[in-house]
């Protein structure tokens, strides 16, 4: 499988901050990824610098194999890119918006942006600036889309709609994308938002990569125990979280799951439980261990 | 990307060229109301000869130059205009861009960030020559009709005049431009860049003007005429007066290098800085004024003109620097 995006010990420091560290992942071409963090995780961070918008401080990051710099064109005709705020020029008419995408574009197809603003109903001759939140957002991703790129990076491309809206655009995305074989990143912090569209997963958390794999492989690697009370973390595989309670202990773990007893169940997480898991063990990763009684200790730093 | 610029500013661009129309306009029918009277004068003049022959009619023409106070109003606004294409093209160029984010959206089109600023910087800056061009074209063309005499501004050679005549202008204009547009990107916002265009712009005009002018054609010295009780300089009303100097006498015998002049201009000073002409007229040294004639006009203009445009490169190039090294 060749990679449509990979970046390699990918940083990005702000003065004395990291927005992004030691990031390290693959995108498979044909996939829609879904990249998945709290406010701040870095999303934007590495989505601007796959982009070509930002310069990594530390790291590389490629895209279709060539290597991404800010001031390169090999990767502009082939990447599209959505930002959160989704920028026009307020003062063009939609019709003027498309100009600018045919003249600055190649590979441009008007016909397809055209037909899908009219199935969307968004008046051509219409301002930009008059359009509602949601409207805009459809013009920038048609700009994005008549581009005909490989490579569609999407900064939370529905943060801002209304659940309606959001449908709208999701669909309309998805279903262009599946006629094309594009590859999609994009990214959310709303997880149910990301299962159905996606494939692909990467959980970035505190500025590091916490997991990365195929929405199956998550699924299929990962189980809950649920037993009694138990202070001592069971052997032989990876612990993500721990939820203590005074009568009962509920591990998430990764890899095959051992038998803890005959009073534990082993149940099937769902996507948002094994995300939730890997961004609390983001957030406490460095920070002092997660006191065996959270409940009972004042001074617990898990909370 | 030519397009694009065009459409993006072609509101500003058509106020910028109604303001210079307007302008252009006014110092018409101002040329031509001076021209009437000017010719009614001559009317009059001619038909009472008879009364006073002895007063040459041209006379009643400067006077009434004099009273034509319209004509410092047009000059103190050709000094300022050059600020408005700094102010209104230049300083939101880029900074407009990074404060609607729309930079974003133009460096993930299929387009070299390189391209989109020099067509950008292009564009709007061929505006601002061909609109500061027309109009030193006809503030030149004004200056020949309405007579400068009488202007507080002075003659064409002399600060003031010089700064609204000839070429210079235009090259201002640019300046202010490319000042505008190189600080828009440095700061990213347009109001500070307006600012700081406006700041920087007076600042080196004046320090140009002050310092570096003067320097750009040798001036021409002119002994001073000494008396028994003192001494005048002679200095034709149309030159540029930059400041007392020395020299050594031609053709005697003495050394002419700067330090023997520094050296007996020392030995000869007397308190508050006077030098006694004796006393260096003995030594082969001779007092006078140093000033730029006004035959240095076109030579200071384009030494002016030349130097502006090599700020506007540099500019230029500071800025595709800079575009070219930001990074979201």
């Amino acid at each position: 499988m060749t990679a449509a995006l990979e970046t390699l010990g990918l940083g990005r420091r702000y003065h004395t901050t990291w927005g992004l560290r030691d990031c390290t992942l693959l995108v498979p071409e044909g996939t829609v990824t879904g990249l998945v963090g709290p406010n701040g995780a870095g999303k934007s961070t590495l989505l601007r610098m796959a982009a070509g918008l930002s310069r990594p401080t530390a790291g590389t990051v490629s895209v279709f194999g060539s290597p991404v710099h800010p001031n390169g064109t090999d990767h502009l005709g082939r990447v599209g890119y959505l930002d959160q705020f989704h920028p026009l020029y307020r003062y063009f008419s939609v019709a003027e918006m498309l100009a600018v995408g045919r003249k600055l574009n190649s590979r441009w197809d008007d016909a397809s942006a055209r037909k899908w603003l009219e199935d969307l109903a968004i008046p051509l001759d219409k301002r930009v600036g008059r359009l509602s939140g949601g409207q805009q957002a459809q013009v920038a991703l048609t700009l994005c889309m008549a581009k005909r790129p490989d490579l569609l990076l999407l900064d939370e491309p529905v943060a801002s709609l209304d659940p309606l809206a959001r449908k709208r655009l999701l669909q309309a995305l998805m279903g262009t994308v599946a006629d094309r074989g594009t590859t999609v990143f994009l990214s959310s912090h709303i997880i149910s938002e990301l299962e159905p569209l996606c494939n692909y997963l990467i959980v970035l958390s505190a500025s590091r990569v916490q997991t990365a794999g195929s929405i199956d492989d998550l699924l299929a690697n990962h189980r809950l125990l649920v037993g009694p009370r138990r202070d001592q973390p069971p052997d032989g595989v990876e612990v993500i979280d721990v939820t203590q309670t005074s009568r009962q202990t509920t591990y998430l773990v990764r890899g095959v799951a051992p038998t803890l007893g005959s009073d534990w169940q082993s149940l099937q997480p769902d996507l948002e439980e094994i995300v939730i898991a890997y961004l609390t063990k983001g957030e406490t990763d460095g920070a002092p261990p997660i006191p065996v009684d959270a409940d009972s200790d004042p001074k617990g730093g898990a909370a | 990307m030519i397009w694009l610029t065009w459409r993006q500013h072609r509101a500003v661009l058509a106020v910028s060229a109604a303001v210079v129309v307007a302008f252009v306009v006014w110092m018409m029918i101002v040329e031509h109301d001076y021209s009437t009277a000017v010719r009614a004068i001559a009317r009059s003049c001619n038909a009472s000869r008879a009364y006073s022959p002895n007063t040459p009619c041209s006379a009643l023409y400067s006077s009434e130059a004099l009273a034509w106070g319209q004509g410092d109003i047009i000059r103190w606004i050709l000094l300022v205009l050059p600020l408005m294409f700094g102010v209104l093209l230049g300083a939101p160029l880029f900074a407009g861009e990074f404060e609607r984010q729309t930079v974003i959206l133009a460096f993930t089109q299929n387009i070299s960030r390189t391209r989109w600023m020099v067509i950008r910087w292009l564009v709007i800056g061929l505006s601002v020559f061909v609109l500061s061009v027309a109009l030193a074209g006809v503030s030149n063309w004004w200056f020949l009709h309405v007579p400068t005499n009488g202007s507080s501004f002075g003659y064409r050679i002399q600060p003031g005049q010089f700064d609204v005549t000839g070429i210079a202008p235009a090259a201002y204009s640019l300046f202010a431009f490319a000042l505008g547009a190189a600080l828009g990107m440095a700061l990213r916002r347009t109001a500070r860049a307006i600012f700081g265009t406006v700041v920087l712009f007076v600042a080196v005009r004046i320090l140009f003007e002050h310092y570096f002018r003067r320097q750009l054609a040798a001036p021409t010295f002119s002994p001073a005429t000494v008396f028994a009780s003192g001494y005048s300089f002679d200095v034709s009303a149309s030159s540029w007066n930059v400041g007392r100097g020395y020299r050594v006498r031609p053709g005697s015998a003495y050394p002419t290098s700067q330090t023997y002049i520094n050296h007996i201009v020392n030995l000869c000073s007397k308190p508050f800085g006077v030098q006694s002409t004796g006393c260096l007229s003995k030594h082969g040294v001779q007092l006078g004024v140093l000033f730029q004639p006004s035959s240095h006009f076109w030579t200071l203009q384009w030494g002016e003109t030349g130097s502006y445009i090599a700020a506007v490169a540099a500019l230029f190039g500071l800025t595709l620097w800079s575009v070219r090294r930001w990074r979201a």
